[in-house]
């Protein structure tokens, strides 16, 4: 099978007092071994949501995977059992987490948390977990005298390496990294984003990054999609977007970064907020900020669509081999 | 750590004195002449002068306060009570077993089933389970504790027969006590602990637990519980205290001599002797017991334990 991970009209949706929150409405995404996949967009567009189905962790009282379907290495994740599931989660994906402060125990010294995942998966002994999570440490640069540190103890980007450490342990042959430098200092920023790189390559391990940093998509990504409202709007190589951006949104995106050959005053934005998703326009769910809306943009998805959870009716139509751009005004 | 542990025992004898010379003066200042309440109004001026002196009332507040600290704090001798003229000391160790049987097992209860509740409760946020156990805990808490002795009486000695109501004559006479007691206690701790539970159950670490591929029986076990723990000693804390505070109540409904009732008699004959020792004893109790709760969560929680050695100063 050419792709390594597919992911066929995910449809998620939370209940959030009684009302529906439409998070990730089909979205479908493809990555091939050994690649990298950028997602792009908003906060609460519905990308760590689409992660996190991935690994199946959603909170199973609020959230709900409608529909579609998780491809893994040819088996559907989605059809798994629970205790399938177990042995999957850590050894064959693994997630970095977005905000290092919060994802460590603070109960449980660094080296039992990296030493768990390893005696879940590699080794029933406890003298080599120990031994490879202190290997691990120092694969992150910290040294492995501090195995036996309380999370309290490691500063935000140390924490940081301490959850790479604990997704790698266990060679991971597809990685989830959540936003791995939203919650850390610029110069930390460039420091983790380096180690995280250097150690895919070195590890071969296929990756979905997950940003909102078009510079960090740039640097490190084979392909990109660009999320909005928990809808895949633009997807292709990192060339064809960074190169031929087409959908008004992921044009907007790019205006918004500021040049510095030109020297502008004022940084310029995407008019308005992203849509409530409980209550997403019909039609094209752009089209109350697109500069270019018709009312064509507007069209009501037919009643057989909306109950496979397709709230929008706006074909995906693939402009140039592998670049698909989810817009009627597109190939017309 | 060892420097924390000393300086909370030195506040615990500051706490003490301050204690005894509180319900000393209060005792002091009830109305009545204790020789007169002993002896009854028709006795005559020279035995009741002879009786003053022999418990030493003739004397000034200020010398008596003195000589009642200095004889139990550095004698450890609380006197004797002045109608049974039975040593307190000597009494108060032969109760304290009933009542730390009735608050031992109570509180064993209290841990194991309250906490037990409170995380079936929150690991069934939302469903019938959860409803279930949180208005069962709400009738209980609301339930005065006297009242759910008096209708257990009713119901297992009266109507079933099936326990006897009252006294200690076999460790049948046990059980209501202890269930009775630990109900209100049970209550609260699994109301407390479904919140803590909630809490912690929402927590990224959490998450990072489960996308370790962690089962999750081991994920409550080892990564919700710990940290719901802290706020779970507190209300244990709480209850370890109510051992011994609550027996009055308890100890009375189910006629049991134990600590709370001699205390509730010496109250009621004004027995001076008998409330300072019974009041200091319950908050030499209460102190330790908060300190034991204190040493728990250093040793649950490094944040705390680091603190500790650094010798910060925590209240």
């Amino acid at each position: 099978m050419k792709n390594f991970l597919e992911i066929n009209d995910l449809v998620v949706e939370y209940t959030q007092n009684r009302q529906v929150v439409h998070a990730v409405n089909g979205v479908s995404l493809k990555l091939e071994k050994g690649k990298t996949l950028g997602l792009v967009g908003e906060t609460g567009a519905g990308k760590t949501t689409i992660a996190k189905s991935i690994m199946r962790i959603l909170p199973d009282v609020a959230a709900y995977i409608r529909g579609g379907e998780v491809w893994l290495d040819g088996e559907n994740l989605l059809e798994k059992s629970e205790d399938e599931m177990y042995s999957i989660r850590g050894s064959k994906i693994a997630m970095i987490f977005q905000d290092p402060m919060t994802a460590l125990n603070p109960l449980m010294t660094v080296g039992d948390q990296i030493a768990e995942v390893l005696l879940l998966h590699n080794t029933k002994d406890k003298k080599e977990a120990m031994t490879k999570a202190g290997d691990m440490l120092e694969m992150v640069g910290i040294p492995r005298e501090r195995y036996i540190e309380y999370p309290h103890q490691f500063s935000g980007g140390m924490k940081q390496r301490v959850v790479i450490a604990m997704a790698l342990a266990c060679d991971p042959e597809l990685l989830l990294a959540d936003e791995p430098t939203t919650a850390l200092d610029v110069t930390i920023q460039a420091q983790v984003l380096d180690m995280i790189r250097d150690l895919r390559d070195k590890l071969g391990t296929s990756m979905i990054l997950i940003t909102h940093d078009l510079g960090v998509v740039a640097e490190t990504c084979d392909s990109v999609a660009v999320i909005y409202a928990g809808q895949v709007v633009e997807s292709g190589s990192k060339e064809d977007l960074f190169d031929h951006p087409t959908h008004p949104y992921t044009k907007g995106l790019f205006g918004s970064l500021p040049s510095m050959a030109v020297g502008e005053k004022r940084l310029h934005s995407i008019v308005g907020l992203p849509p409530d998703p409980t209550n997403l326009p019909s039609g094209c769910s752009f089209w109350p900020r697109c500069p270019y809306a018709t009312e064509a943009c507007k069209c009501i998805p037919t009643e057989e669509q909306v109950n496979v959870g397709v709230l929008s009716s706006i074909p995906n139509r693939e402009i140039t081999p592998g670049h698909f751009v989810r817009c009627i005004k597109e190939g017309e | 750590m060892g420097r924390y542990v000393i300086k909370r025992i030195l506040w615990l004898i500051v706490i003490l004195i301050a204690a005894a010379v509180v319900v000393f003066t209060l005792m002091y200042l009830v109305p009545g002449d204790p020789a007169e309440l002993l002896l009854g109004v028709e006795a005559s001026e020279e035995v009741l002068a002879a009786k003053r002196a022999e418990l030493g009332t003739d004397r000034p507040y200020i010398i008596q306060l003195f000589d009642y600290l200095f004889n139990v704090f550095l004698r450890f001798d609380f006197g004797n009570s002045w109608r049974y003229r039975v040593e307190v000391m000597s009494e108060l160790g032969s109760r304290l077993p009933r009542t730390l049987i009735i608050g031992g097992f109570g509180m064993i209860l209290n841990v194991v089933v309250g906490t037990v509740l409170g995380i079936f409760a929150a690991t069934h946020e939302g469903k019938w389970q959860d409803s279930l156990t949180m208005v069962l805990a709400m009738v209980f808490v609301s339930a005065p504790g006297f009242w759910v002795a008096l209708m257990c009486i009713l119901l297992f000695a009266q109507e079933l027969r099936w326990l006897p109501p009252s006294g200690i004559s076999s460790w049948t006479c046990y059980i209501m006590p202890v269930v009775c007691g630990a109900l209100g206690g049970i209550a609260i701790n699994a109301r407390q602990s479904r919140s803590a539970m909630l809490e912690v159950i929402r927590a990224d670490y959490i998450t990072t637990a489960r996308a370790k591929g962690q089962k999750e029986k081991v994920v409550v076990r080892k990564h919700m519980l710990p940290n719901a723990m802290m706020p779970i000693i507190t209300g244990v804390g709480g209850g370890l205290a109510h051992i011994v505070v609550g027996s009055a109540v308890l100890e009375q409904v189910f006629s049991i001599p134990g600590i709370g009732q001699y205390m509730l008699s010496g109250v009621n004959q004004r027995d001076r002797p008998v409330v300072c020792g019974c009041v200091i004893f319950f908050a030499g109790f209460t102190g330790v017991a908060m300190l034991i709760m204190d040493l728990c969560y250093a040793f649950l929680d490094p944040r705390i334990k680091a603190q500790y050695a650094s010798g910060r100063r925590m209240r």
